[in-house]
Order: structure tokens, then sequence, then C-alpha cells
């Protein structure tokens, strides 16, 4: 059950929602998901995943995803593994999907327990009529280096 | 331990490259009876003992694993073995993961496969690499798993 803490905690959810009046994607990457998303939230995959890609993408934190791809992509060059894509195109490929679709998209950093913007779509109007299904989500902090910190309040009832 | 079988880990990029396949045809065609497949797994590895290589992925709970097994009579075996090493692990860490990691999950199969003695050491079971499925990245193994398996 998607609202059980030990679901999210091991799988790598993608939900959405309206941060600053933005339509936003997040990628959980194991973190926990605000309980008042959770209600649309397959819907909005579904939805989500049959929405055409309509705009070009620009990068978000670059330094942030040139650290990512140094550090968790060495295994490429051990013996076993195949290099069939460039790890950057391999990290970035659903983020930029999403930005393509008109989200700005962020990704878990589980260290920090922080999203930071992966990419950002050109053209923010697209989903100007997607956006009125989509629930709004609260900022707790924005921290210097562009990532931000969700206000995702304790859970009333935790399924098991 | 960790291996660099070429078999298992080629056919674990293959793995992780399917994952992503189903996640979004679910999603597409919207198939109500796959929702919990709607999600990516967080990590997934590969494991290999003896013969057999198998792949395990990180879920709510692996119990779901033992009820394909009930003739084996090995899930008992197995759930024995695990739970006293995680005990271990819970003593000297302090965690409880109640497996859910995909190391649990891979190892499980790979023993249920082998339908053989339960190895004395978790550590003769080889794992590659974990992964996070999404984006092929590599993840650090948890510190259970590492206290259980001896990564």
């Amino acid at each position: 059950m998607i609202t059980t803490t030990e679901y999210q905690q091991t799988n790598d959810i993608d939900w959405f929602g309206i941060v600053n009046g933005k339509p936003c994607h997040f990628a959980s990457n194991g973190g926990r998901i605000p309980e008042h998303v959770i209600k649309t939230l397959r819907k909005l995959q579904s939805e989500v995943a049959r929405l055409p890609e309509k705009t070009d993408y620009e990068e978000g934190d670059t330094e942030k995803i040139n650290e990512i791809v140094k550090e968790q992509y060495k295994y490429l060059s051990e013996d076993g593994y195949l290099k069939i894509f460039p790890p950057r195109t391999m990290y970035m490929w659903s983020f930029i999907q999403m930005a393509q679709k008109g989200f700005y998209s962020y990704d878990r950093d589980a260290e920090t327990d922080t999203y930071f913007l992966v990419a950002k779509p050109k053209d923010e109007d697209v989903l100007k009529d997607f956006k009125s299904k989509m629930p709004v989500v609260i900022i707790k902090k924005e921290n210097g280096n562009g990532s931000i910190e969700l206000e995702i309040p304790p859970y009333k009832i935790i399924e098991k | 331990m960790r291996t660099n079988d070429r078999i298992l880990c080629k056919n674990l990029q293959n793995y992780c490259t399917k994952v992503i396949c189903d996640v979004q045809y679910y999603r597409i065609v919207n198939c109500k009876n796959q929702k919990d497949d709607y999600d990516y797994p967080a990590v997934i590895v590969g494991c290999k003992y003896r013969s057999f290589r198998r792949f395990g992925r990180s879920a709510g709970s692996h119990l779901h694993q033992y009820s394909r097994t009930k003739n084996l009579n090995l899930h008992s075996a197995v759930d024995e073995v695990v739970s006293d090493v995680y005990a271990r692990a819970d003593k000297s860490n302090g965690k409880w993961y109640d497996r859910t990691c995909a190391e649990d999950h891979a190892a499980s199969l790979c023993l249920f496969a082998s339908k053989e003695q339960i190895p004395n050491s978790l550590s003769k079971l080889e794992f590659t690499i974990a992964l996070r499925p999404r984006t092929g990245g590599e993840v650090e193994y948890c510190n259970t798993c590492k206290a259980v398996f001896g990564l």
C-alpha cells in the first residue's frame, strides 16, 4: 500500500504538486510523500504518462548533476558492465521527459532529504489546463543552493 | 561478497531496463491490477549462489515470496537463518529493516532456487552492485546488508 512508510521507503515514486504556482514533478527516491497527494496520485501518474512532450528543457542544478554523474556511474568502467548510454543521459532521461511535458522536475537527495531541480521546461504554459488537477505542496525551506525542503506533515493514519 | 560475474552484471542492466519499461507500460495502459507497479523500486540488485542467478528489488515486504515456496520446506529454514543473522545485525547497528532490501529478495530467490542446504554463512552469496533503476546509478549497500551478507 502506497500509504505505508515501508512502501514509500522502498520505492522511487513519481509524484506531482504545485509549488509557488509552478507544476512540479518529484522523484521520491525512497522519501516520504505528503499524505494529501496520495488520493489522486495513481490517476495523475497515468495521465502524465500519456501527456505529449511539447516543449524543450533546461538543466536545473548543473553542479549537483555533475556530482551525481561523477560519483554514481564509476561502475560502468568495471568488468561485466556495459556502457550503453552516457551516464548523464542515464541519470537525466526521466527528468528531461517530465520537463518536456511542462513540469519542473526534482530529484530527492537521500542524504539531506531535500529536493533539487534537475530539469525545467522552457515553456511553462503547456500545462496551464492540467495544473488544476494537481494538489498544492508547501515549501518548508528554500536553501541557498536552490534545493528545497517540503512540508510533509505526519500522517493521520498509517495503514499496514 | 561482491561479484563482477559477466552474465549477472549484464542481466542486471537488462532487468533495470525491464523495470522502467514495465512502469511506463502499466501507467500508459492504466492497468488497475498493477497499481503497485506504477512505481520504480528504489533499489535492485543481482545475486549469485552456485549456478543460480536471481534479481531482487526493494519492496514493502518480501513475505509474499514465501508463498511460492511452500512445497520446498525451505522457507522456514531461510526464515530462521535470515532472522538470526538479522537479529545479530540488529544488535550490531541498532537498526531493523524487516527484510525490505533488494539484497534480501535476491538472496531469498537464490536460496529457494538452489533447493539445497542453507549455507552456514550468507557471505557465500555473491552480489552485484545495487542500482537505482530510474537512473541506473549505483546505490550504496545499507549497513544491515553489509553485516548480513558480508558486503
